[in-house]
C-alpha cells in the first residue's frame, strides 16, 4: 500500500514539473492574437447566445441577464503559466452589469483576483463553492458561497443552483484538504431557459444524473473537455472529449459548447488535441455540429433568437 | 483530528464570537507540519568587523489577525494562514526558532518573537507583498531586538527579510534571510 502511494505521489509530482516546466518555458512567447474581437457582446435579438472568452470563461446571455462565468483575463494564471491566446474579448467591452459571475472553485485558472478587480464595478454578485470565499478579495461587490443543491434567485426570476460535480478543492495545494467542498458547478436558469456550467469536472455519471433529475430541460451545457493528458492523473479531476459526450447524455442538455481548453498550459496536451479528439469522439457517437458547437475563443454563437428561431447561429 | 490540532478552530472560534464565518478554518495538518520543517535560509553579519554567518529560521504564527478579508470571513488565524490572507493584509504575531552558525553548539539557537504587518502590493499580495516589523531575540544567553522589512513573491513561498539588529545590548548586525515558506 505504502509503495503504491509513493508510485502515486512520485507520479504526480514529474507530471506536476513536466507541466510548470512546460509553462515556464512559454513565458515571454508571444501570445497569439484574436482579429476582430466582438466589442458589442451584448445581442438584442438573442434569447440565450455564448460566448467563449478562453478556458472556462464564458459569457452567456439569457434574454437581458448577462452571466460570467471563471472570468479569467489575466496575461499568465498563478504567474507562471501565461496564456496561450489573448482573451476572446477586451474587457473593457464587457457589458456594464454583469448579473451574475461563477467561480465554479478557487484554482487559479478559475478565481482570477487580477481578472475580479478589474471587472469589480460590473459585478451585480458574484457565486463561489462552499468554503470559497475566503479567496475572494473585498472588491466592493457582493458575493455569496452557494452550497451544492442550494439555490439563489432574483427578484425577476434568474435563478442560479450550485450542482455537485467531481474535482478537488483549494488554490495553492494543501488547502485541498480542508477546502473539501469548495468546487462547484452551476445551473442557471431565467424566463425558462437552463444553462449548465460544469466549471471543471472529472466525469461522475452520478452527479451529472442528479443535476438532470431537477433540471430535466438544460437547454446549454458548458462542459470542460480537458485537460486530458497524462489521462490516468488527469482522469480524477478532468473529463476528456468522449466523457464529456457521456456527461452531455446524462445532463440530456440540447446543445454543448466545449470549455477548458487551449488557453493555458495546464497538461501535456498540445494546443488542438482537445477540439481533435472531441471531432473524433463526435463521429464515434453520431452528434452532429449541430449539437455540439466547438467555438473559438472570441467567437459567439446564438442557441435561440427572439422569434423562435432555435438552432446555432451567428 | 488529532488532538494537538484541536485547540486551534477552539481559540479562533473564541475570538470570533459572534462574528459570520463563512469559511472553513484552517488546522495543522501532517503536511502543513512537514512543509514547516524547511527553514528559511539567511546570513547575518556583525556591522563591527564584518563576522559573517549563516542562519536558519523557523517561523511560527501563533495568532494573525487579517485586515484582507471580506468581512463575512473570519479574520483570525492560529498556525495555519492562507497566503491570501496573509500577504491580502493583516497583522501577525510570529515565533521563529533561529539557528546562527557560529559559537558554541548551543549558544547557537535562539528564538524571536514579535509582530509583522503585511502589506499586499501587487493582486492583494498573491504576487508581491511588502511585511515591516519588529522583534525580540533571545540568544546565547543575550537578550537582543530586531527592525525588518521583507518583500514577498510566488503566494510569499519566496521571499527576502532584512533584520537590522541596533547594538542593545549585543553587537550591531544585519540579517539577510531567504524567506521559504508554505502556509
Amino acid at each position: 500500500m505504502r509503495a503504491v502511494a509513493l508510485a502515486l505521489a512520485l507520479g504526480a509530482t514529474g507530471c506536476l514539473f513536466t507541466i510548470v516546466t512546460r509553462s515556464v518555458a512559454q513565458l515571454g512567447e508571444p501570445t497569439r492574437r484574436i482579429p476582430n474581437r466582438i466589442a458589442q457582446p451584448v445581442v438584442d435579438d438573442a434569447r440565450l447566445a455564448v460566448l467563449w472568452v478562453g478556458h472556462a470563461t464564458v459569457l452567456v446571455q439569457m434574454d437581458d441577464k448577462i452571466i460570467l462565468t471563471d472570468p479569467v483575463f489575466t496575461s499568465a494564471v498563478g504567474q507562471i503559466s501565461p496564456r496561450l491566446v489573448e482573451p476572446g474579448i477586451d474587457p473593457a467591452n464587457l457589458p456594464p452589469r454583469l448579473d451574475a459571475v461563477l467561480v465554479s472553485h478557487m484554482h487559479f485558472d478559475h478565481l482570477s483576483v487580477g481578472s475580479l478587480a478589474l471587472l469589480a464595478p460590473r459585478i451585480a454578485r458574484l457565486f463561489v463553492p462552499a468554503g470559497g470565499l475566503v479567496y475572494v478579495p473585498p472588491d466592493g461587490y457582493p458575493a455569496q458561497e452557494l452550497r451544492w443543491w442550494e439555490t439563489w434567485h432574483d427578484a425577476e426570476g434568474l435563478a442560479i443552483t450550485a450542482v455537485p460535480v467531481r474535482h478537488v478543492g483549494g488554490r495553492y495545494g494543501i488547502d485541498r484538504s480542508w477546502q473539501t467542498a469548495a468546487f462547484t458547478g452551476y445551473v442557471i436558469q431565467y424566463h425558462g431557459l437552463t444553462v449548465y456550467f460544469g466549471g471543471d469536472t472529472a466525469y461522475d455519471r452520478e452527479r451529472f444524473a442528479a443535476a438532470r433529475e431537477r433540471f430535466p430541460a438544460i437547454d446549454l451545457a458548458l462542459l470542460p473537455i480537458a485537460p486530458i493528458e497524462p489521462r490516468d492523473f488527469m482522469s480524477r479531476t478532468h473529463m476528456d472529449p468522449a466523457e464529456a459526450l457521456r456527461a452531455l447524455d446524462d445532463l440530456g442538455a440540447r446543445w454543448m459548447v466545449p470549455i477548458h481548453f487551449d488557453t493555458f498550459i495546464n497538461s501535456y496536451d498540445h494546443v488542438g488535441d482537445a477540439p481533435r479528439k472531441l471531432r473524433e469522439a463526435m463521429a464515434a457517437r453520431g452528434i452532429g455540429d449541430d449539437r455540439v458547437v466547438l467555438l473559438g475563443q472570441g467567437e459567439q454563437r446564438i442557441f435561440i433568437a427572439r422569434g423562435g428561431s432555435a438552432h446555432p447561429i451567428r | 483530528m488529532a488532538r494537538w490540532t484541536r485547540w486551534t478552530p477552539a481559540l479562533i472560534v473564541a475570538l470570533t464570537a459572534g462574528h459570520a464565518a463563512a469559511d472553513d478554518i484552517p488546522t495543522p495538518s501532517l503536511d502543513w507540519a512537514i512543509f514547516q520543517i524547511l527553514p528559511s535560509p539567511g546570513l547575518t553579519v556583525a556591522t563591527a568587523g564584518g563576522d559573517v554567518a549563516y542562519t536558519m529560521r523557523w517561523q511560527l504564527t501563533p495568532i494573525l489577525y487579517s485586515f484582507g478579508v471580506r468581512s463575512e470571513v473570519t479574520p483570525w488565524r492560529a498556525l495555519v494562514a492562507e497566503p491570501l490572507v496573509r500577504y491580502g493584509g493583516s497583522l501577525e504575531l510570529f515565533v521563529d526558532g533561529e539557528y546562527t552558525g557560529r559559537g558554541e553548539f548551543a549558544d547557537r539557537w535562539g528564538l524571536r518573537s514579535g509582530a509583522r504587518v503585511y502589506l499586499p502590493l501587487v493582486q492583494h499580495g498573491e504576487n508581491a507583498a511588502l511585511s515591516f516589523g519588529a522583534s525580540y531575540l533571545r540568544a546565547a544567553g543575550a537578550n537582543g531586538m530586531g527592525l525588518e522589512l521583507g518583500g514577498y513573491v510566488l503566494y510569499g513561498v519566496l521571499g527576502l527579510q532584512i533584520t537590522y539588529s541596533p547594538p542593545l545590548p549585543v553587537g550591531e548586525s544585519v540579517t539577510l534571510n531567504f524567506v521559504v515558506r508554505y502556509f
